[in-house]
Order: C-alpha cells, then sequence, then structure tokens
C-alpha cells in the first residue's frame, strides 16, 4: 500500500468515523450530566 | 385529548433516525458509485458534501420537525408561509411515492434472505436465472405486501412501542453484522487489494466535475437529508432534547455505515472474483441489482469450502440488508402517516390507510421493472428539489433566526456558527441547481427522445411526472393550508 492511499485512509476513515465517536463521546458526556442534574 | 408520544431517550431517536439513514443505499449502491468514479477519488468529494449538503439539511429537518411538531405538510406552511404549503405537500408526496417501490425493494431483500437461509440461494449455479425468474413472476408482489405489513405493524403501534423499539433491534443488529462480516471480509487473501482500490485517489477523476456531481447525488440520496423523514421523526423528540449534536450523529454514523459496507464489498469481490472485479462492482444490471442479487451470491458461495459457512454468512448479509431496508420504509410509511394525522386521521385508522394505499400503489412496480425503474428516476431526482424547497422555507423564515432560535435553542449541547447561514442561504440552492440540472441535462445524451414523457428515465417523464403533482398541490394550495392547519 502506498503512501497517498494510506494517507488518504487516515484522512477519509479518520474523518468520518473520528467524527462520529467525537460526537457520539460527547452525547454520552451530555447524557450523563443531565443524568446527574435530575 | 390523546396525549403526544415522544422518544423516551436521545440514544432512542438517534437509532430510529440512523434507521432512516442507512438504507440499501448505504450497501449497493455505494460500492457501485465508488466503483464506477475511481474509488479513492470518490471518497473525498463525497466527505466534503457530507458537510456541505447532509449535515446542514440535517440540521434543518431536526429543528423544523421540533418546532413545528407538524409533517411536511403543516411544517413548510409553519416556516415558509401558508402560500407555500404546495412546498411542503410536494416533499411529502416524493418521500409517499417513494415508499411504494421503496417496499418492493424491501421485498426483494427479505426474499433473498429467505433464499440464503434454506440453502437455494447457493445452491444455484446461474444467479441471474434466478433473479430473472424471480423478478419476472408473481412473487416480488408476495414480499411486497410482506414488507409493507411488517412496516405497517410498526407504525401502527406507534412511536414507542412501534418506531424506537423496532429500530433499536434492527439498527443495532444491522451494525453487529456488518463489524461480523467486516472481520471475515478483511481477513479474506487479497483483501488488501480491494483496500487500495477503495482508497487510492486518482487525479484524472478527482479533476472530473461528473465524479462530484456523483458525490453529492450520493449524499442526497443516502443520507435521508431533505427527504422530509427527519423532520417527521424530529416532531417527536423532546423539548429538551438537543439538535445540532443529533443531526451530527446522524450525519457522520450514516457515512461510517457507508464506508463499513464499501470495505466489506470492495475486500470480498477482490479476494473471490475468478474475473475483472472491478467491472463486477460498477455494473448496474437490471434495476441496479446486479452486484447484489446476482453477483455477490456467486461469491458468497466461494468464501469457504464449507457450504454451511457460505450459507450462515450470506444469510448474515441479506439480514442485514432487509434490516437497513425495513428500517427506511418504516420512516417512509411515518411520513405519509404523520400527513393524514395531520389532516385529522387517528393513528391506528391512518396507518391502515396507509398500508393499503403503499402496497396498492406499489403493485405496477413489484410487476414491472420497468415502473420501478420509472419511479426510481423520477422521485429520486425529485428529492434533490425536496432538499432545495426545505432550504427555500429558511430562508423565508430567516436563516439566522432559524439558527439562533430554532437551532442553537437553550437546549442544544454545541452551537452551530455562522456558515450555516452561507450554505442554506447559497451552497443548497445552487448545489440544487446544478444536480437537477446535470441529471435532466445527462438524460437527453443516453434517450434521443428526451422530452417523451412515457419512456422509463428521462427529462420529459420528470417534468410531466412532477408537473401533474405541483399544478394539483399549488391549485388545492388553499385547501391544504386550512386542512392541516384547522387541526390541532
Amino acid at each position: 500500500m502506498n503512501f497517498i492511499t494510506l494517507l488518504t485512509m487516515i484522512l477519509v476513515a479518520g474523518i468520518v468515523w473520528g467524527g462520529f465517536i467525537f460526537f457520539l463521546s460527547i452525547a454520552i458526556k451530555k447524557e450523563k450530566m443531565k443524568r446527574s442534574i435530575e | 385529548m390523546k396525549k403526544e408520544e415522544y422518544f423516551t431517550s436521545r440514544w432512542g431517536l438517534i437509532l430510529a433516525t440512523l434507521g432512516i439513514a442507512v438504507g440499501t443505499g448505504n450497501i449497493w449502491r455505494f460500492s457501485r458509485v465508488v466503483a464506477q468514479n475511481g474509488g479513492g477519488s470518490f471518497l473525498i468529494p463525497w466527505l466534503i458534501f457530507l458537510f456541505i449538503w447532509s449535515l446542514p439539511l440535517i440540521i434543518s429537518e431536526f429543528a423544523i420537525g421540533k418546532f413545528t411538531r407538524k409533517g411536511p405538510v403543516g411544517a413548510i406552511a409553519k416556516i415558509a408561509g401558508k402560500r407555500f404549503t404546495w412546498m411542503g405537500a410536494f416533499i411529502a408526496f416524493v418521500s409517499t411515492a417513494i415508499m411504494f417501490y421503496y417496499s418492493v425493494v424491501t421485498g426483494w431483500t427479505l426474499k433473498y434472505f429467505v433464499s440464503a437461509v434454506t440453502g437455494e440461494l447457493l445452491s444455484t449455479s446461474n444467479h441471474t436465472e434466478l433473479w430473472n425468474s424471480f423478478s419476472s413472476g408473481f412473487q416480488p408482489l408476495f414480499f411486497h405486501f410482506i414488507a409493507m405489513l411488517i412496516g405497517s405493524v410498526v407504525i401502527y403501534r406507534g412511536i414507542v412501542k412501534g418506531i424506537e423499539k423496532t429500530n433499536k433491534v434492527l439498527v443495532v443488529t444491522l451494525i453487529s453484522i456488518l463489524f461480523i462480516i467486516l472481520v471475515r471480509a478483511v481477513t479474506l487473501p487479497n483483501a488488501i487489494e480491494g483496500l487500495e482500490y477503495f482508497f487510492t485517489p486518482k487525479l484524472e477523476y478527482i479533476l472530473d466535475y461528473k465524479v462530484w456531481l456523483n458525490a453529492l447525488t450520493q449524499n442526497a440520496w443516502d443520507t435521508g437529508a431533505g427527504w422530509g423523514l427527519i423532520l417527521t421523526y424530529a416532531v417527536y423528540m423532546k423539548k429538551k432534547e438537543d439538535v445540532p449534536l443529533n443531526a451530527a450523529l446522524i450525519g457522520f454514523g450514516n457515512n461510517s455505515i457507508s464506508l463499513i459496507a464499501g470495505i466489506i464489498i470492495f475486500s470480498t469481490v477482490f479476494s473471490l472474483s475468478s474475473v475483472d472485479a472491478m467491472s463486477q462492482i460498477s455494473q448496474s444490471g437490471p434495476a441496479n441489482t446486479g452486484l447484489t442479487f446476482i453477483y455477490l451470491p456467486l461469491l458468497f458461495s466461494n468464501l469457504s469450502s464449507s457450504f454451511l459457512v457460505n450459507t450462515i454468512f450470506a444469510s448474515l448479509f441479506f439480514l442485514a440488508l432487509a434490516f437497513a431496508a425495513i428500517s427506511s420504509l418504516i420512516s417512509l410509511i411515518e411520513l405519509t402517516t404523520k400527513t393524514f394525522i395531520d389532516f385529522g386521521f387517528e393513528r391506528k385508522k391512518a396507518t391502515i390507510v396507509v398500508g393499503s394505499l403503499g402496497f396498492i400503489f406499489g403493485i405496477p412496480s413489484a410487476l414491472n421493472l420497468d415502473v420501478f425503474a420509472n419511479q426510481d428516476w423520477v422521485w429520486g431526482v425529485a428529492l434533490i428539489l425536496s432538499g432545495a424547497f426545505i432550504a427555500f422555507a429558511i430562508i423565508r423564515f430567516g436563516v439566522d433566526k432559524f439558527r439562533i432560535e430554532l437551532v442553537n435553542g437553550n437546549s442544544s449541547d454545541i452551537k452551530i456558527g455562522r456558515w450555516f447561514n452561507f450554505i442554506i442561504k447559497y451552497l443548497i440552492p445552487l448545489q440544487a441547481i446544478v444536480l437537477i440540472s446535470w441529471w435532466l441535462a445527462s438524460s437527453i445524451s443516453w434517450d434521443s427522445e428526451w422530452w417523451n414523457p412515457f419512456h422509463v428515465s428521462n427529462a420529459g417523464t420528470c417534468f410531466f411526472q412532477w408537473g401533474v403533482v405541483l399544478i394539483i398541490f399549488v391549485i388545492f394550495n388553499k385547501k391544504i393550508q386550512n386542512l392541516i392547519l384547522d387541526k390541532k
């Protein structure tokens, strides 16, 4: 696998999956906060 | 008065909305379009359009549904003004027309799942013949009936017991199955070749405007953004529920599943194909079914020397496909049902009416692939118009007011910046105009009688069918708004 392919893989998968995991972690944190307040 | 139902939690809402977005388009259309548009070269514009088409429209739909508490017809009337009720009616009609034939597609996936489980699918030596004999007979009608029945029963049971509970099972199972198949696919010999093609960008493709237009089309069709479906589910989100964060989860979640499906298909095809893998992935076949219903079953037969193992993986794949289709079909049925509810129908009565109409109007597509392809073409392109109408409604409402009051309200977990205004005001309308013009102009090149409204897929049939629907809705605009807005 050449460098450009690897870079594209890391960038595309990183942004898409990383983005999902990032927003999911914020959502989990916010839900925990809401529950602790309730 | 009956108490309003709401999704019980954020996770219930997210799983249900992911069920809308994740459909057959993520699994079979995505891989085919990637293959036809230079593999990794396609992924770059596909990612860009996630940010400038899908995400802003998903955010908008969540905000409109939560604010108006109406289906697309009443919602657009409330946001854009009563004069534009016909736009909401058009959005609702387009998704209803899609429901008629999408139920047929759901039926195909159910049939292939049954075929895989019973061993019929992998026992046959000629998969083209199997598909042709199935699609030319009356079996698609039976499976279309089953699909509409399943979808209607879910909607009949309501938001929490029906939509939320069912999607929790469907979406979680679908993702789990995809992960199991993913592990098998990437560990196949030569799977790396598929991954290399899938992720290698080629400059000549990146510079080709058609690749960009196909990437935009894929985003418009597979995220469910601009269809009015997310808007309909957002009607049932609690007042304290956030908009932007949930929207981001749906956009990224949908594309994450597309990537997983792409990796599975490319790894499997490159590993097991004895002939040219690329031509097999990119072939459309009848009604764009070639890869999924003809070629993949052939590959599953060669997965290992054990018939049982091959049957298990083929069954899992078609079960995932069926679950993806059912979860999307449910949302299509709910959109039409919600429209009937807004007209004053009670949910259970509305579901029976919509389920019956869905079955009756889906019959032509179930029995004739040309009718199916025609409806897929006409209403698929019309979805881009639906997205533009949603952007238009927000512009009428005031984009900045919309962003500050409806998107970034007190309950929002993250705030959306001014970039949203620019995208809704300029980029969405521009993308919609370019995309519709390109698709209609392209049809002239593949049909010399492009004006003929009775051909399967050309500009004429779009103008004719859209025209009839739009004229009726514009003429009866006042009547529709009275029916919707008078009801509590």
